[in-house]
């Protein structure tokens, strides 16, 4: 696993909402979730991945619909861990991240692109 | 009067026709938007798995407009930094990256050998020196695995022919290659300098059907002339012009094909070379 070169503001929200306990995580929620927009999301998605902090499956065919398959994400135990450690490093300075337990208090606009961009922590 | 009337007629009825249409169509652009982005990715497995992960995110878009912002937001943030992500890492697979900036390659001249029993690529080089001084030249080149012997070990001979005395030559990963040359005198910036290697895939190794050169900068020309053994004609063969995706069959008709001539040769010539992109020639042979 490669450590990341650069961690923005952005890169911690996702890694935040890829902490959260929901084995569905596809790009559009990660990016609710994190309030960031769609678009900044999906290549940081593709960073992680290449670093070997994330690993994403195609979800199960048999969710009743015919159609395109949703791309689910999940931290691999080594990217929970240092994404953890990260959070837990950087958030801990301005008290935004206690214990590996996300922040309940984030906005979670209805779709990430309409977000607005928050400043880097 | 009449303006007003026209005016209200407009505002009234011709509008909400108008908004109701493109609410409409909305969903069939956002549909089209994202799937030219995920073209737009070049390599084919990046393009299908994207395709079919926002076709998918899409449809959990609620509303038809907000569907387009959706799509808006893929095909002008994501994709662009997408593909900068995507030709960066290829370019650090490559050890592109890691190669000093005190030079670049003006003109190459490559003559790749298929007719002799090890394939050998004799390149001509003429750099261009940026830095304040240098004397030795670091090179690399990639030997990628053929599909059907993935495993083996690869290895390369590199002579030179004229311009440098060969240093050191190091694997810097299972199939990239690092070559470092010592130039005859201290050249200075500004400076053009001529030098010819040989590079060879010996004991009969297995090698992927093609030969592509990657500038690390803007490169003036490039000529690519292969020459095929007699017993061994392609069956194919095309150019690879500023192509940014993987080198398999599965893009042979994005290729321009390239006809023998009567020596078993192909010649392709290449000007204006960007960074990052490959330029080259690729063959298929008969089983």
């Amino acid at each position: 696993m490669e450590s990341l070169p650069r961690v923005s503001g952005a890169v911690l929200d996702v890694l935040e909402a890829l902490l959260r306990p929901d084995d569905e995580l596809y790009g559009l929620k990660i990016a609710r979730n994190a309030g960031r927009k769609t678009g900044s999301v999906y290549p940081i998605l593709a960073r992680l991945e290449e670093a070997g902090w994330v690993t994403s499956t195609w979800e199960r065919e048999d969710r009743g619909t015919r159609g395109p398959r949703r791309r689910l994400y999940q931290l691999n135990p080594e990217g929970l861990s240092a994404a953890r450690t990260l959070l837990a490093q950087r958030r801990n300075a301005t008290g935004q991240y206690v214990g590996g337990q996300s922040r309940t208090s984030r906005p979670s606009p209805t779709l990430g692109f309409l977000s607005s961009r928050r400043a880097a922590q | 009067m009449n303006g007003v009337l026209v005016g209200f007629v407009l505002v009234s009825v011709l509008l909400p026709i108008v908004v109701g249409e493109a609410r409409d169509v909305a969903p069939w652009i956002a549909e089209r938007l994202v799937l030219w982005g995920a073209r737009r990715l070049r390599s084919k497995d990046m393009v299908d798995r994207y395709s079919e992960e926002w076709l998918a995110d899409l449809e959990q878009v609620p509303g038809k407009v907000v569907q387009l912002f959706f799509a808006c937001g893929v095909f002008f943030m994501a994709v662009p930094r997408l593909r900068w992500q995507f030709r960066r890492s290829e370019a650090r697979r490559l050890g592109i990256l890691t190669l000093a900036k005190e030079w670049y390659s003006d003109e190459v001249n490559a003559v790749v050998r298929l007719d002799v029993p090890e394939p050998e690529a004799l390149e001509t080089r003429t750099i261009v020196v940026t830095a304040d001084k240098l004397d030795q030249i670091v090179s690399t080149t990639t030997i990628p695995p053929h599909p059907a012997n993935q495993t083996s070990q690869r290895h390369i001979e590199v002579q030179s022919l004229f311009g440098v005395s060969p240093a050191v030559l190091e694997r810097t990963s299972a199939s990239c290659f690092r070559f470092v040359m010592k130039l005859p005198r201290v050249l200075r910036r500004g400076d053009r300098h001529t030098y010819g290697t040989v590079t060879r895939i010996p004991n009969g190794q297995w090698m992927q059907p093609h030969y592509c050169f990657v500038p690390r900068h803007r490169q003036e020309r490039l000529t690519v002339r292969v020459r095929f053994h007699p017993d061994r004609q392609p069956l194919h063969v095309w150019k690879l012009t500023a192509w940014e995706g993987d080198v398999t069959d599965d893009h042979v008709h994005a290729w321009e094909p390239l006809i023998l001539d009567a020596s078993g040769e192909v010649y392709a010539d290449f000007h204006d070379l960007l960074p990052g992109c490959r330029y080259g020639v690729r063959w298929q042979l008969d089983g």
